[in-house]
């Protein structure tokens, strides 16, 4: 499965792309909302992290032009918020507040693709 | 002055042959009729200014200054970015032919029975040797009153007075005073406090740096002369209206007599913010009140100290959220993978380099928190000695330095820097100004520090070629997180510039930060007094009373003048 994770904070993005990569998906890295649009252009994803507050472009607008993309409309966000309290107006499937357990967050992406291979079957 | 312009020509050739006789000019008043009728009546001017400049506090004193042949209040201010400033900073004369659309705005302006602003301006530069001396200004309310021919013939003007000025200013009575004015103006410049100074009918006859800065006048030409109180100056970024209302009382009590006069003007327009005003009578040699000093006081956005301490938790419970959650996942995943055993022992080495260097940032957004929070409750000590600001800044330049290898790094000290302050927080200050000048020249490039020892204080300003300020952001740059929406990183919040302000502030000194516009680079300075200034001492010592009485003096050659 294909995973995108979009995080500036460069040591953190590396972790999460050990740890996804190490559950045998092919993942790749983003450290903004640009960049992150221009993979997605390339390859849609199955399941995309989302950090929130980053420079350039920020999670809120990646996700609302994400979603305008053909074929996009389905996939599964998990955010990736500072905090609960900013959260905003946001389409995702779920939200882990910093600092989140690894564990936790490995077995929602799981149970996120799954759901996503049963709905296109 | 004459409104016609008929026998201009005329007016000029005769002029030609006119050179001012030095040893006719015994003081500034007899030069400054000579260049009202050579200048001012020559080419028909409406108004008509000579001001002198004090490049040791960087302000421009209007000595005299006439509008239709009514003598108008002098007055001092801090070079800005108007037109004066700007023609004493390039030492070229400027000629402006439609004002409303190539000079700088107008905020404030005479009160006057013409209604709108001058069209027309010539400003020359007075130069003597390599040092500006100060401007002489005409204007006139018409467009393209005045041409290059005009402006020509002002130079040579400028040429001659220039040389009057030099010549007076190395006269002992001139030195003397110059040199006392020149100490109320390091004094004022130097501080951190916004003080106005108006004359008895409110009108605004000087503002320091501070103020400049506070009633976000930096950008814009600023006419002294205009009364505080009058509603009709709408134009002024503040909330004029609010501003009327709190000073018009405030400076009728002050008129009464009253020692010490207190009010507080709450700017709805700028988001509640609250500006306290202190206003203390000028008093003359009859003990008559000649006007107000104003000291204005930027208490915020109506928020106690309880806001302050939120503002502080929120960022930093926001912050303090990325460097614990790369700790965390990262312990977590190598727990992971030697649980699985796939893990080699150059990757957990790495691992938790990766983890010490987190609890590193950790610590050091600690450090600034517990800064920023001592300086909001007022504690900032000082452990003063003896310190070399030279050594102090080059030992900083070169930590930096190996930092980068896209930037060139330069130190320029002129004279002995020497003082008693606190190195270790302005070592603090230095690294963070020099970082934030590397940092935000992405492109490389030369970073450049200047330190210049005067006889009382000592400035240092580092300039940079980096991406520079938007207009209007170089204001709030030392404002307590600024930079907190749009920077994600407590290191990039502005909070060390904040602390830079307050250390700065704490050694009796003030920062400040200049940029041409973005793209432009920036150049932050900092004065800082040399020794500490006790006001037991000044008492002691009755500065204060030298103070006002300059002043009273200068107002009173004003009046006199008239």
């Amino acid at each position: 499965m294909n995973i995108l994770i979009v995080e500036d904070e460069a040591p953190l993005r590396k972790t999460l792309l050990n740890a996804f990569g190490s559950e045998g998906h092919h993942v790749e890295g983003a450290v903004n909302g640009l960049e992150a649009l221009a993979r997605c252009a390339e390859r849609i994803p199955d399941l995309i992290l989302l950090d929130l507050q980053m420079p350039e472009m920020d999670g809120w607008q990646f996700q609302r032009e994400f979603r305008c993309m053909r074929g996009c409309s389905d996939v599964p966000i998990i955010v990736m918020s500072a905090t609960h309290l900013a959260l905003g107006n946001i389409d995702a499937q779920a939200v882990f507040e910093k600092p989140f357990d690894l564990d936790a967050l490995l077995d929602a992406g799981a149970a996120l693709l799954a759901a996503g291979i049963h709905h296109v079957a | 002055m004459s409104t016609a312009r008929s026998a201009h020509d005329s007016h000029l050739l005769h002029n030609r042959d006119v050179q001012p006789n030095e040893a006719t000019f015994s003081d500034v008043d007899a030069l400054f009729e000579f260049l009202r009728g050579a200048l001012a009546d020559a080419l028909h001017a409406d108004s008509f200014f000579l001001a002198l400049y004090d490049e040791l506090s960087r302000t421009v004193e209007v000595v005299r200054q006439l509008e239709f042949d009514t003598e108008l209040p002098g007055g001092t201010f801090p070079l800005g970015q108007g037109i004066t400033s700007e023609v004493i900073r390039t030492r070229r004369a400027r000629l402006v032919r439609r004002w409303s659309q190539e000079a700088p705005r107008v905020q404030v302006q005479y009160l006057s029975k013409t209604p709108g602003l001058p069209e027309s301006a010539l400003t020359v530069p007075l130069v003597a040797g390599d040092e500006v001396l100060g401007v002489i200004a005409i204007h006139k309310y018409a467009p393209d009153a005045f041409d290059e021919h005009d402006l020509l013939q002002a130079e040579r003007i400028a040429a001659s007075a220039a040389a009057t000025i030099a010549r007076l200013r190395s006269e002992h009575a001139w030195t003397r005073l110059q040199t006392r004015v020149s100490e109320l103006q390091s004094i004022l410049s130097t501080m951190a406090d916004a003080v106005l100074i108006v004359d008895y009918d409110g009108r605004l006859i000087a503002l320091n740096h501070a103020a400049r800065e506070l009633l976000c006048v930096q950008e814009v030409s600023l006419v002294l002369g205009q009364p505080l109180v009058r509603r009709a100056w709408g134009s002024w970024p503040l909330g004029a209206p609010e501003l009327a209302e709190t000073l018009g009382p405030l400076l009728a009590r002050v008129k009464e007599g009253k020692p010490l006069a207190e009010a507080q003007a709450r700017l709805e327009s700028q988001g509640d913010r609250v500006l306290s005003f202190t206003a203390t009578p000028l008093l003359d040699r009859h003990r008559d009140v000649t006007g107000a000093v104003l000291v204005v006081r930027d208490i915020g956005h109506n928020r106690g100290a309880e806001g302050a301490a939120r503002d502080v938790l929120a960022v930093a419970s926001h912050e303090l959220r990325t460097p614990v959650t790369v700790i965390r996942t990262q312990a977590e995943l190598l727990r992971r993978m030697i649980r699985a055993g796939t893990v080699t022992s150059d990757q957990i080495d790495a691992d938790l380099v990766s983890i010490v260097n987190q609890t590193q940032r950790l610590a050091t957004m600690l450090s600034l928190l517990l800064d920023v929070s001592g300086i909001e409750e007022g504690r900032v000590h000082l452990a003063r000695r003896h310190v070399d600001l030279a050594a102090l800044t080059a030992a900083a330049i070169s930590d930096v330095q190996a930092t980068t290898e896209r930037h060139t790094l330069g130190l320029h000290v002129s004279g002995k820097p020497t003082g008693y302050w606190d190195d270790r927080r302005l070592q603090q200050v230095l690294a963070n100004l020099i970082t934030n000048a590397v940092k935000y020249s992405p492109e490389g490039g030369p970073v450049d520090v200047f330190i210049d020892a005067h006889p009382d204080v000592v400035t240092v300003r580092v300039k940079d070629r980096g991406i520079g300020l938007a207009c209007g952001q170089a204001k709030h740059v030392f404002d307590r997180f600024y930079r907190a929406r749009s920077a994600r990183r407590l290191e990039g919040s502005g909070l060390g510039l904040h602390i830079c302000k307050s250390l700065i502030v704490a050694h009796g000194g003030r920062i400040w930060v200049e940029s041409e516009g973005a793209g432009q680079g920036s150049v932050f300075s900092f004065i800082l007094p040399r020794r500490p200034i006790d006001t037991h001492v000044r008492r002691d010592c009755s500065v204060p009373g030298d103070i006002i009485d300059a002043q009273k003096d200068r107002c009173g050659e004003n009046q006199q003048s008239k």
